[in-house]
């Protein structure tokens, strides 16, 4: 108990240092909030029209202007933040998961198995992202989680080769051998000794991917 | 080594001939009728009846996937394109030496950016340098290539003239495609150098470098940019397969007759031969990239080993 509060402590305190990651959490939760109580900030309705006001450009009643229809583009924005955000966590916490799991197996035990996964994971990526998602969204049906489902899986490959190939330059290092001479079962040097040592790569490619999640899931 | 490399090569068999099957299942199963659409909406019950017939598309599934198997494997026969009429081995070679320009272009280019850009960024963390390095690799991964381009051609074609805004066949042509579709190929590429590099550079053996006496220059150069490489190189490669199978937006605002563009009109028209010889080619493209990473690692780190 101790030690963690230190750490939190310890965390805190770099994190005052750094202006920048403060800024990060701070658009973010404002971010969040929009999208939660997308109802009470967004000044319109997402379906309002006002035929008056058709593409009108930006003005104080309308503060990004107004689309063909006469829709607030602002308010819409507000609203379509909501579905994008999901789009992108949900998305990304799939292939993060997955990714993870297959690449960290496939490195760590190597051999048949490492040939056996990422062989797979070959021919996933061959298959066009756009008629993986067409597929995953004609057999579950279409639908906002759907897709979610759908964008998270077709990029479970770039997660499992990233994290294999963390995995392979780190099952090599002493610690490693340390462990397994300590008796410590698969799971543990895997899960204990080598996941906090290749989280990093898959943390960058997390949030870069967050972005392209969102942008896939618009096009 | 080379038993490693001649294994993988066989593995190619089984992968790209799953990958086969899986495609052409996923085809059949498809709604939208490829002879209706090829034909058009006028087209008789009659004239739509004679193409399914000619093209077979009428027997039953097995037997459709064991022909089409059949002529691929030993006669080397990807079919004829229902649209073009023409055979499918014809469209993708004329097709697959613009993709591979373009793709080659784009991560070398990125490539070239990002990795110094990343490796500036962790030498000097939380400067100024590193906090608009990390701006800019923000909008590079924050803006759609269907934005960026059109934006770069608006700026560079339409105000300033500077440049062409289709085709690529010379250089200037090339130029906006290769730094639309970089944009966010570079800001991966140095946001991973960045925390590749942030972590070596606090291990020991860096240390023990500088406490040598070893210039800063070849510390970094020499002990910990090889040592940063791998997760850098999988990108890359995997940035580099993406780009091979085509990049459908970027093809399609430049107007660049690649494979990308060639996938998506197939697969909005339906035409099974032209998306089934797409995607072998992908997925040999892929398997190659991928085996070319796995032999570097190796190169790049020598305890990791190739067996």
């Amino acid at each position: 108990m101790f030690k963690n509060n230190s750490m939190m402590k310890y965390t805190l305190i770099r994190l005052r240092r750094n202006y920048l990651a403060v800024l990060g959490i701070v658009i973010l939760l404002i971010l969040i909030g929009m999208a939660i109580f997308a109802d009470q900030v967004a000044p319109y309705g997402y379906a309002d029209q006002d035929y008056m006001m058709i593409r009108k450009p930006p003005s104080t009643t309308h503060l990004l202007g107004t689309d063909e229809f006469g829709r607030d583009v602002l308010s819409r924005i507000i609203f379509g933040s909501r579905v994008s955000l999901q789009v992108g966590l949900i998305a990304v916490s799939i292939s993060l998961i997955a990714g993870g799991a297959i690449g960290a197996i496939a490195g760590y035990f190597g051999g048949k198995i490492d040939n056996f996964l990422m062989r797979i994971m070959d021919i996933q990526l061959a298959i066009p992202t756009i008629l993986l998602a067409i597929v995953i969204s004609a057999a579950l049906g279409p639908g906002l989680f759907n897709l979610m489902v759908a964008v998270g899986i077709t990029s479970i490959p770039r997660f499992a080769r990233l994290m294999r190939a963390s995995v392979l330059s780190i099952k090599g290092m002493e610690f490693i051998e340390a462990a397994r001479a300590m008796g410590a079962s698969h799971t543990r040097i895997i899960l204990l000794y080598i996941l906090p040592n290749c989280a990093a790569p898959l943390i960058v490619q997390s949030t870069l991917s967050v972005a392209n999640a969102i942008l896939f899931a618009a096009t | 080594m080379l038993r490693y490399v001649f294994r993988r090569i066989l593995l190619l068999i089984p992968v790209v001939l799953s990958v086969m099957v899986i495609i052409f299942t996923i085809l059949y199963f498809t709604p939208g009728d490829p002879a209706q659409i090829a034909l058009g909406q006028e087209a008789t019950v009659e004239t739509v009846a004679a193409f399914r017939a000619e093209r077979g598309l009428d027997d039953p599934f097995f037997v459709q996937l064991g022909r089409y198997l059949y002529r691929a494997v030993f006669h080397g026969d990807l079919g004829y394109s229902y649209a073009m009429k023409s055979p499918v081995s014809m469209e993708l070679a004329s097709r697959i030496p613009v993709t591979m320009k373009l793709a080659f272009w784009a991560v070398a280019f990125s490539t070239l950016v990002g990795i110094p850009l990343g490796v500036i960024c962790a030498i000097r963390q939380y400067s100024i340098l590193d906090s608009i390095t990390t701006l800019i690799t923000l909008l590079g991964v924050s803006m759609p290539t269907f934005w960026s381009g059109l934006l770069f051609i608006l700026a560079f074609s339409v105000y300033l003239g500077w440049l062409p805004s289709m085709g690529f066949d010379t250089v200037s042509q090339m130029v906006m495609p290769i730094i639309t579709l970089s944009g966010s190929a570079v800001a991966l590429i140095a946001r991973i150098t960045r925390s590749s590099m942030l972590e070596v550079i606090h291990s020991d053996y860096i240390r023990t470098a500088r406490a040598k006496g070893q210039k800063e220059s070849i510390v970094i150069m020499r002990h910990a940019l090889p040592n940063a490489m791998i997760p850098i190189l999988t990108i890359i490669s995997m940035q580099f397969g993406m780009l091979l199978g085509g990049s459908i937006v970027t093809e399609a605002i430049f107007s660049i007759s690649g494979v990308g563009r060639l996938m998506l009109e197939a697969i909005n028209m339906r035409d099974y031969p032209i998306i089934q010889g797409g995607v072998l080619f992908i997925s040999i493209a892929f398997c190659l990239v991928n085996l070319t990473a796995d032999i570097l690692y190796a190169f790049v780190d020598p305890r990791i080993h190739v067996k």
